[in-house]
């Protein structure tokens, strides 16, 4: 478990742009009897924000947990990861991906992304729970998910032209 | 002179009867007798006119006289022996010998001969009438001239037809034929004008030759006013020449060539083009080169058609294909994109149906299990929407595969529908076919667990076995179950065709159209034989691995 939490609630920082999919993990976290405090992020850009405590999140907690959706309008959860990853301070912080359909999953799958380290949507309870045992372990272990760029630039050099595979956009 | 006659006295006295002459004997010595005959001018059935050194006429025998007609009887002048001065002049410095000469006479070709004789003075003019073998030499040449011309033409009109049929390519046919037309027929400008009736409108595919503004490649004129069009109207080869203000006059928008052959390019009835020469000369083209465009038109037709075809078939094909990746796309981009909301919808109606059960009455609860239902159906038809889009682009490339293994591991997934029914399943070893293991399993486990589902109240018996047919394998899948009346046998291989009420049967209707589908990628097809009540049987065919 994470030592340094103490009596404080964990700070989970939830990223989802879908105000029905936000409400059913939040429910989701609600039910679990931990002492939780949600911070929701809209999008990919707010979270970023939120993380580096830009103007109005100056103030924000650092996450003990970060609930990241994959699919989002503006900065999607790829970009999120690719940019943490690049910040040796956010690096550290525990990421669970949300999928939302069976081929984001299958996708996660093929770049090789442990299923410790990502949930079909709606977040089950034994999930987040996985999740919270796991989050030490996380903290260490960064995630990397190709963004939609990246794949599309390697889509294009190989000159497959296959533009619609891409199932986040 | 003497002893000829004494020679011809013995053939006389022995013709009289002095001996008995062999019929051998006979005959040469008539023959003999013939030629001396034809050596005195009296019995020469040809005419011979003897003429003094200056030309005049000195005797004529009976042959000439005749030819003479109502000449008196020694005139000094005859029709054979006209105009014999620079010959004479010859005969004479040469001191004997022979001259030869043709001379027309009397609407007759004679051929002399001009014996110079000095003791008499005299020149003797032997004549032969040779009209007749001049006119057969002369159609003899004719005909000759005409036959190498016909092969000729054949040749290059068979050279044509080789090279616009070597390529199905339009440009390869049109670059092939009109240099060798060139050697059958001249012309400073050729095109092939494909015209568009329905517009009133062609436009030139090809030109050889001269390029003319506004009409070059590519360019669709009108035919208002065109020779075009003349050759359209009369649907046959037809030559247009004249002064240029006369052909302006007929045909306003015509070229400025005044001399013009065209033949309609017509393939199978239809006329789809014409094909024209000009020239800057006047009068270049008789009826013959319009024969000879109208057979080259012949012999092009069936190549440009099947090119023009062709053409048409490689761009449906490409729009085919565009048109399907783009479906695929879709169908993908719209299945994934239904999913979301679909479970936002599952999700909450799940956390109504689990946490306020107890303040709902029985009928709300009803209405939330139909709304529950509806949300599950609608998410298979999206799984299997999916799976039928992907078949071609996300399948794996085809490798040997062992069947049997591939339907004992569909039979797994079906354990449980297997042992509720109670069914019976006979699986004979199945070939080795170049397929996708996961579709093929699929396929499989879609046909074996159709004849679990639609079967009648005894407990089902499947039997699964392939047979070998010349390079197929055919694999069959045969059930005891309902089975499908004829009418509608093909429609249960159509996307979301459902024969049987959803209470009856469960599914999406996209199982047996995803079989096909697979069948087809793997190079088969599938079909269904079966009669209602006894059960069916669903086949399919593979290549057999090379």
């Amino acid at each position: 478990m994470v030592s340094d939490i103490g009596d404080r609630p964990i700070e989970v920082l939830l990223v989802e742009d879908n105000p029905a999919d936000f409400r059913l993990a939040q429910d989701t976290l609600e039910q679990s009897h931990q002492r939780v405090n949600i911070t929701h992020a809209e999008d990919g850009e707010v979270a970023m924000a939120i993380l580096k405590r830009e103007g109005e999140y100056a103030n924000a907690p650092r996450p003990d947990l970060m609930l990241l959706d994959l699919r989002m309008p503006k900065k999607d959860g790829t970009e999120v990861l690719a940019e943490m990853n690049q910040d040796e301070d956010l690096v550290s912080i525990p990421v669970m991906l949300l999928t939302g359909t069976e081929a984001e999953s299958s996708l996660l799958e093929s770049y090789s992304i442990p299923p410790s380290r990502y949930a079909r949507k709606p977040l089950q309870l034994e999930q987040f729970h996985r999740a919270l045992g796991q989050m030490g372990l996380f903290s260490r272990q960064p995630i990397q998910v190709p963004t939609q760029q990246q794949t599309q630039a390697a889509s294009e050099s190989s000159g497959s032209g296959r533009r619609w595979w891409w199932p986040f956009g | 002179m003497q002893s000829r006659e004494n020679h011809l006295a013995g053939i006389v006295r022995r013709l009289a009867g002095a001996g008995r002459p062999s019929d051998q004997q006979l005959k040469e010595d008539a023959e003999r007798l013939a030629s001396r005959l034809a050596s005195f001018p009296e019995y020469n059935p040809n005419p011979v006119v003897e003429t003094d050194l200056d030309g005049n006429v000195t005797y004529m025998n009976p042959a000439a006289r005749e030819l003479a007609g109502d000449a008196p009887s020694r005139p000094s002048t005859h029709p054979l022996a006209r105009d014999l001065g620079p010959l004479l002049g010859r005969l004479i410095r040469q001191g004997s010998g022979v001259q030869s000469r043709e001379i027309f006479v009397q609407g007759a070709i004679f051929d002399q001969k001009l014996l110079y004789i000095p003791e008499a003075l005299t020149v003797r003019i032997y004549s032969s009438d040779v009209t007749r073998l001049k006119a057969a030499q002369e159609a003899m040449r004719a005909a000759s001239e005409e036959a190498n011309k016909l092969a000729r033409e054949n040749q290059i009109l068979g050279e044509i037809g080789r090279i616009v049929s070597s390529s199905l390519n339009i440009d390869d046919v049109y670059a092939g034929f009109g240099e060798q037309l060139r050697r059958l027929i001249t012309f400073d400008r050729l095109a092939i004008s494909l015209v568009n009736l329905e517009e009133n409108t062609f436009t030139n595919a090809y030109i050889l030759g001269d390029e003319v503004p506004g009409r070059q490649q590519g360019e669709v004129t009108s035919l208002e006013g065109t020779v075009t069009n003349e050759a359209i109207l009369s649907r046959r080869a037809i030559v247009i020449q004249g002064s240029t203000q006369e052909l302006k006059r007929r045909y306003p928008n015509i070229l400025k060539y005044p001399s013009v052959v065209l033949a309609p390019l017509i393939y199978r009835g239809e006329l789809f083009g014409v094909l024209n020469a000009r020239s800057s000369e006047h009068n270049t083209y008789r009826d013959e080169d319009a024969e000879m465009l109208s057979r080259v038109a012949s012999q092009i037709t069936p190549a440009i058609a099947n090119s023009l075809l062709y053409s048409d078939i490689v761009r449906t094909q490409q729009d085919l294909a565009r048109s399907n990746s783009d479906l695929e796309q879709f169908a993908y981009a719209a299945s994934h994109d239904l999913q979301e909301p679909l479970r936002t919808i599952g999700a909450y109606i799940g956390l109504v149906r689990d946490r306020y059960a107890h303040a709902l009455d029985d009928t709300a609860m009803e209405f939330i299990a139909y709304a529950a239902d509806g949300a599950e159906r609608m998410q298979a038809l999206i799984t299997d929407l999916l799976e039928y889009s992907r078949v071609d682009t996300q399948g794996s490339p085809l490798e040997p595969i062992n069947c049997t293994t591939v339907v004992k591991n569909a039979l797994e997934n079906l354990d449980q529908s297997i042992r509720q029914s109670n069914a019976r399943v006979e699986l004979s070893p199945l070939p080795v076919i170049n397929g996708d293991r996961s579709q093929l399993s699929r396929l499989f486990q879609n046909l074996v667990g159709n004849a679990l589902k639609f079967c009648r109240d005894d407990k089902p018996h499947v039997r699964i076995w392939a047979e070998l047919h010349d390079q197929e394998w055919i694999f069959a899948i045969k059930d005891n179950g309902i089975g499908i009346a004829p009418e509608h046998q093909a429609r249960v291989f159509e996307m979301f065709s459902r024969l049987h009420s959803r209470a009856q049967y469960s599914g999406t209707g996209i199982g047996l159209a995803l079989c096909s589908k697979i069948a087809q990628r793997h190079g088969g097809r599938i079909w269904v034989e079966s009669e209602v009540g006894k059960g069916s049987t669903f086949r399919f065919n593979i290549p057999v691995v090379a």
